[in-house]
């Protein structure tokens, strides 16, 4: 008897799906403010090594569901799975889920009072209970894997936009995510250092890094992903085809 | 005028250097209780229990409200009257210091804790969302991110509330501190009470009150910069 399970719409067959074991797969995931419907009926699943590309128009709930992703906001119907959590409409989000989910922010939020290798190491000491010494070569390794280590000592202030978004992803990468939510990491950057975080990510995708990523550039879209989700009114269309993005293109 | 005479003659002189040290040991003692206080009371203002957050803003709108004074006043005479009709017992002896430090730091931790209070406001809560996705819990996000920078973002307004601490130090004249213990004002007055010479002694104390607000003023401000800079964004 052949089991089945629905996979991006379509349907596999189980052996498939442990081949390469989910990361991450939200079930029918709705979401409202008040009258209005942010997330509607949202699902799509994300397997290991997988990258893909959450595109569409401002308001249309990109963020909104990497925020229910990364547990900084509930939701109000379906349920997703990160690794072996299942998290529920208006449960409480597991506390470990947190390490396993590295988010990064479209205005970085470093912490200002910190340097750059402090902003790393925080949740090594606190959250990973890591001696100093460990937790300072664990956050060196990710500084230099951005290649901003010799930047480390250099408070956010006096980084470049690129670079504070660089130690925003060394940060996120520290805990050692299964899965790396990026919110249009982008998008507050000039053509210069735009390039310099897409290369980062590139070089994250080809390491096997699964990743989430929110972005306006199609660029850096079609580059980096292998998968496409096109966001329209709080409902997510998912595709190997970047095509699918096609009609987010302004009409010139 | 007679400084030599009223000021720079022992014992006098001596008096007032005993004075200007606890001048300054009044203030750093008052400051410290205050700075703890201070945070216990934003603390409860940041908790989640409406009682611990009730009892922070009825702490803070008495005694802000409250003048200094007649609060010192009741601490030195009619505490220890209570004490002793309701208890029968007088308060033990050294009793004043300890009421005059408290006194004088409750009702600078009042103060101190809206200041800090603002300065927590002032954090940018999507900085906080980021603390949540990197695992830390909130007592972590407390002591690592939220106090630390609430102290920077307000640290030109802390600096001026210390000065106000050196200045209300000179209000422990209205306690009857062993003489050895007495602030620079309260040993002027004690050399007025011997040589009738209020002038002299008295304009020494106000030389003294003046330099170290200035200098400590200028320290503190060049400190409040520093660590400000970083926080608001400017480098």
């Amino acid at each position: 008897m052949r089991q089945s399970t629905t996979v991006l719409g379509a349907t596999l067959p189980l052996a498939v799906r442990e081949v390469h074991p989910a990361v991450l797969r939200v079930t029918a995931i709705s979401k409202h403010y008040g009258q209005r419907s942010i997330l509607r009926d949202v699902s799509f699943e994300l397997q290991r090594r997988q990258v893909s590309a959450l595109c569409g128009l401002s308001g249309s709930g990109k963020t909104t569901l990497l925020r229910v992703i990364s547990g900084l906001v509930g939701f109000d119907t379906g349920q997703f799975v990160i690794g072996n959590r299942i998290v529920r409409a208006g449960a409480r989000y597991p506390p470990d889920a947190y390490g396993k989910i590295g988010m990064v922010f479209q205005d970085h939020n470093l912490f200002p009072h910190l340097t750059a290798l402090q902003n790393v190491t925080l949740a090594l000491r606190e959250f990973k209970r890591l001696r100093p010494r460990e937790a300072h070569d664990r956050a060196m390794a990710e500084l230099e894997r951005m290649d901003v280590a010799p930047r480390r000592h250099q408070y956010p202030a006096t980084l470049s936009g690129g670079e504070r978004q660089l130690v925003a992803i060394a940060r996120a990468l520290a805990l050692d995510p299964m899965l790396l939510l990026l919110d249009e990491p982008t998008a507050q950057l000039d053509a210069g250092r735009t390039e310099e975080v897409r290369d980062r990510v590139l070089e994250l995708a080809d390491a096997g890094m699964t990743m989430l990523l929110v972005t306006h550039n199609m660029t850096l879209a079609r580059q980096a992903a292998d998968s496409f989700g096109l966001m329209k009114n709080g409902t997510c269309t998912v595709s190997r085809d970047p095509a699918i993005l096609d009609e987010l293109r302004s009409p010139d | 005028m007679d400084f030599a005479r009223y000021v720079l003659a022992e014992p006098y002189f001596g008096w007032l250097c005993t004075g200007v040290l606890m001048t300054v040991v009044i203030t750093i003692a008052s400051s410290s209780v205050a700075i703890a206080i201070g945070f216990v009371v934003v603390r409860c203002f940041l908790s989640n229990a409406v009682v611990l957050r009730s009892l922070a803003f009825c702490y803070v709108i008495i005694f802000r409200n409250m003048p200094l004074m007649p609060f010192l006043l009741f601490l030195a005479f009619g505490l220890p009257a209570l004490w002793r009709d309701v208890l029968g017992l007088s308060l033990p002896r050294g009793f004043e210091f300890p009421l005059l430090v408290s006194g004088l730091a409750l009702n600078a931790a009042a103060y101190l804790s809206e200041v800090l209070r603002a300065g927590v406001a002032a954090i940018a809560p999507q900085q906080l969302e980021s603390a949540r996705t990197i695992g830390l819990r909130p007592s972590a996000i407390r002591r690592r991110l939220v106090y630390p920078q609430a102290v920077r973002i307000v640290a030109p307004a802390l600096a001026s509330r210390f000065i106000h601490n050196m200045k209300n130090s000179s209000l422990a004249l209205v306690l009857p501190l062993p003489l050895g213990m007495m602030e620079v004002v309260g040993q002027a007055g004690r050399i007025a009470g011997e040589t009738f010479s209020w002038a002299e002694p008295l304009i020494f104390a106000a030389i003294i009150h003046l330099s170290f607000a200035l200098i400590l003023g200028r320290l503190l401000n060049q400190w409040a910069t520093r660590v400000q800079a970083r926080v608001i964004g400017i480098s």
